[in-house]
């Protein structure tokens, strides 16, 4: 199954042309309004693209847009919105509802998909009892409990703490592989488990690397405007290559020294 | 303005004990950052330093003042609060009316009032902006104009809490500079944040609050190095390199650190 | 917080909790309907024995409903003032002056009052006893017949349950965006009837525009996760019409009977 996108809307993107295969994990990476947002709505029919050809499943979401909806499921920034019902598993199962699965194949996914984010017996729990990391990960149940083959994340980290963050990524790393996943991000660090980045600037596509090649790319990510994360910068400044972390840059600054690693 | 917080203890109304016995000072002209984890009570924290919450034992002292007999306006004036996500209070037709808006509560005259918000916009990179909707205004703009609102009121201390939460990392660079130059004559800037890199790059002293007590409180290089589990990437890279060479020194902020790393690489 | 006053739903295990909810409609309509109908203090006695026993049945600590009557308290003070000084009918139990008070007057004072605490009562133990999307659930099937006549019976139902999620979220927002304000020296309890109806403004016109672009996000969930109005869902949560049900619509339609008769 593959998700392919060349296309044109508006100015918000232009000329956008990549695909998605199966299984894949592809991050969309860029500073705010560089059209990552517009990208995830116009695979599922939010937003319906002026020119060019999307296809989603072999759907195109203008014309089909319920099959589609079927295929790939999306989880937004904002972890109020993202909750509609008063309680978590009645949320979880709103899709399904949609769907019009049965009742008994409901409750059967409903308590496995809260089991797979983590949260296990949340599910008489309501919405604003509930940390950014535990909505964002209901919203992801919700998502996976659905069963769609495409995962589309717009930016789901982004208003959560650092340990609502962790958990989130613990959650969608743990999906790599089973699941097509498009993730949106304008943290570099978030998609560093991706098999690769697609980098988008006012609406065009810059580039289409793997991480490493991304965060090894100092011109590009300027022309981006894009920050490294801390230890990349200090790795980058001392000529040191990809550094991603702390533990990695002492790694390296002790081999370059020829000290004995650990 | 000196303010202190004397063994400050406070509760939730349903009886969970939050903030535990805090104490901590802030000098007049310093940043203060405050770090910890998600419910150690940082919020709960800021928003006694201007008695939106009164504690259930302990004192606010300003200037060595007990605050708890001023005037509630007055105080909050003289102590700026920005709360979480502050751009959802903008209100105004436009941002200048927005800005205006302490400024004018103060009964202020209208050219005091113009002086002010010209000031608080161009301290946070956001007079071109003076004229425009408040509807159409990006992210980080709409953040800028929310603080320039508070610093309008001229307070001779500044908390802001979590200020980039949300914003990109090129916004939040942009924004945590302008910040660190808000401290100065006559005004601190207590800085409430969960992203210690950027705290560690513009606090002149850090207080790491954790499970409601104060678990450290001195200059960054003091409470990062000690505190290995809340410290910047810049510190925790120190910290592998000092087993082998233990007298790197301590430095904290992106600069100095790439300065050290770069003397050490050099032999 | 959510204040929990009277008529609000106070979670526990009773056989009223137990209950259907449309049990506890259909039954609370009835007795209102018998309260109505009864004429006699005998009749009415009869009622106020019911309500006591539903009252114990429930398992509600009667503080909680002490907390609703207070409202309705002058309603009922001043409607059996208004029997007892103006309804003469038998014998004069007090005279001064042009006051004349008899005692038919402060019988059917007492008679009107009471009918009035025991409506409260009976509505209170409705909304005690049956969570407000169990009221929402039960409300939809009774009504589901009209949806022959194009009654918007899934749609009332949508809005009452999106209603629900979002009220707790809405009162922290309010809370949270008054704060602010306040920290900018706004004030809300000086000046006349005017002027704080004005110093209002600060708090609810970004509520409004923030609900406003909650509830554009929220369509947007809605419809990723293929919604699309009430063909074709299934239902996630089902109600259970038991046998103690029965027996509980056969109590409240002997005491309907009762009204009537007496």
């Amino acid at each position: 199954m593959s998700c392919r996108y060349p296309g044109s809307s508006r100015a918000a993107v232009s000329g956008l042309d990549f695909s998605v295969y199966e299984g894949e994990y592809v991050g969309v990476a860029g500073p705010n309004g560089g059209g990552k947002s517009t990208l995830v709505k116009l695979l599922n029919r939010l937003l319906v693209a002026c020119e060019g050809e999307v296809r989603v499943a072999g759907f195109d979401p203008a014309a089909e847009p319920h099959e589609v909806r079927r295929r790939v499921s999306v989880v937004f920034q904002n972890p109020e919105s993202n909750i509609i019902a008063p309680s978590v598993e009645d949320d979880v199962a709103f899709g399904l509802e949609n769907l019009g699965v049965e009742r008994e194949e409901m409750r059967r996914r409903v308590v496995a998909a809260l089991s797979s984010v983590g949260l296990a017996g949340y599910e008489r729990r309501e919405p604003h009892t509930l940390s950014g990391g535990e909505k964002q990960r209901v919203a992801l149940a919700g998502a996976l409990a659905m069963e769609t083959e495409v995962l589309a994340l717009d930016e789901p980290t982004s208003m959560l703490d650092p340990a609502g963050r962790r958990e989130v990524l613990e959650v969608i790393r743990a999906l790599k592989s089973r699941r097509t996943i498009v993730h949106v991000s304008h943290d570099l660090s978030d998609l560093l488990a991706a098999d690769r980045v697609l980098l988008l600037r006012r609406g065009r596509l810059l580039a289409d690397l793997p991480p490493s090649g991304l965060l090894a790319d100092g011109r590009l990510l300027e022309e981006a405007g894009l920050v490294l994360p801390v230890a990349a910068r200090l790795a980058a400044g001392l000529g040191l290559g990809v550094c991603t972390g702390p533990e990695e840059l002492a790694r390296a600054v002790l081999k370059r020294l020829g000290v004995q690693t650990r | 303005m000196r303010l202190e917080l004397e063994d400050i203890w406070y509760s939730y109304p349903g009886g969970r004990a939050v903030l535990k016995g805090i104490s901590l000072a802030v000098a007049e002209g310093e940043v203060l950052g405050i770090i910890g984890p998600t419910g150690s009570g940082k919020s709960t924290l800021a928003r006694q330093m201007n008695l939106l919450l009164e504690p259930e034992r302990g004192r606010v002292l300003i200037d060595g003042e007990d605050a708890g007999r001023m005037d509630r306006r007055e105080l909050r004036r003289r102590i700026g609060l920005s709360f979480q996500f502050p751009e959802a209070a903008l209100f105004a037709p436009t941002v200048r009316e927005d800005v205006a808006f302490a400024p004018r509560q103060l009964g202020l005259p209208e050219e005091e009032v113009t002086e002010r918000t010209e000031r608080a916009l161009a301290a946070l990179d956001a007079s071109h902006l003076a004229e425009r909707s408040i509807y159409a205004l990006s992210g980080g703009e709409k953040r800028r104009v929310a603080i320039a609102g508070v610093l309008a009121m001229e307070p001779e201390v500044l908390v802001l809490d979590e200020p980039t939460a949300g914003l990109d990392p090129a916004s939040r660079q942009a924004l945590i500079s302008l910040i660190g130059d808000l401290a100065g004559e006559g005004r601190s800037v207590v800085l409430i944040s969960h992203d210690v890199d950027e705290v560690a790059e513009v606090s002149d002293r850090v207080c790491l609050l954790d499970d409601g007590v104060v678990r450290a409180f001195g200059t960054p290089a003091e409470v990062f190095y000690a505190n290995p589990d809340f410290a910047p990437a810049t510190v925790r890279t120190v910290l592998h390199l000092l087993e082998s060479f233990p007298h790197l020194g301590r430095p904290v902020r992106f600069g100095e650190t790439l300065s050290v790393l770069g003397d050490l690489l050099e032999g | 917080m959510v204040r929990r006053g009277f008529g609000r739903f106070y979670p526990a295990s009773s056989p009223l909790h137990a209950l259907d909810p449309r049990t506890k409609l259909l039954g609370t309509v009835l007795v209102v309907a018998g309260l109505f109908l009864v004429g006699s203090l005998a009749g009415l006695a009869l009622f106020a024995a019911a309500v006591g026993i539903l009252f114990v049945a429930s398992r509600v600590p009667p503080r909680a409903f002490l907390g609703a009557l207070w409202p309705v308290s002058y309603i009922v003070l001043l409607t059996f003032v208004f029997q007892a000084l103006f309804y003469h009918r038998g014998v004069i139990v007090f005279s001064s002056g042009p006051v004349e008070v008899h005692a038919g007057g402060l019988r059917m004072g007492f008679f009107l009052a009471s009918r009035i605490v025991l409506l409260v009562l009976a509505a209170g133990l409705l909304t005690a006893t049956t969570s407000p999307l169990a009221l929402a659930d039960g409300l939809e099937i009774l009504l589901s017949p009209l949806r022959r006549v194009r009654f918007p019976v899934h749609e009332l139902t949508m809005m009452v349950t999106i209603a629900l999620r979002f009220i707790p979220t809405l009162q922290e927002e309010a809370e949270r965006i008054r704060e602010a304000q306040a920290a900018r020296g706004a004030v809300f309890d000086e000046g006349g009837l005017l002027g704080r109806a004005r110093s209002f403004v600060p708090i609810l016109v970004p509520l409004t525009v923030g609900a406003f672009r909650q509830a554009d996000e929220l369509a947007e969930a809605m419809e990723s996760r293929g919604y699309r109005g009430g063909a074709g869902r299934t239902r996630y949560r089902e109600l259970h019409f038991g046998g103690q049900d029965a027996l509980a619509l056969i109590f409240a339609a002997l005491l309907f009977l009762a009204g009537v008769a007496l």
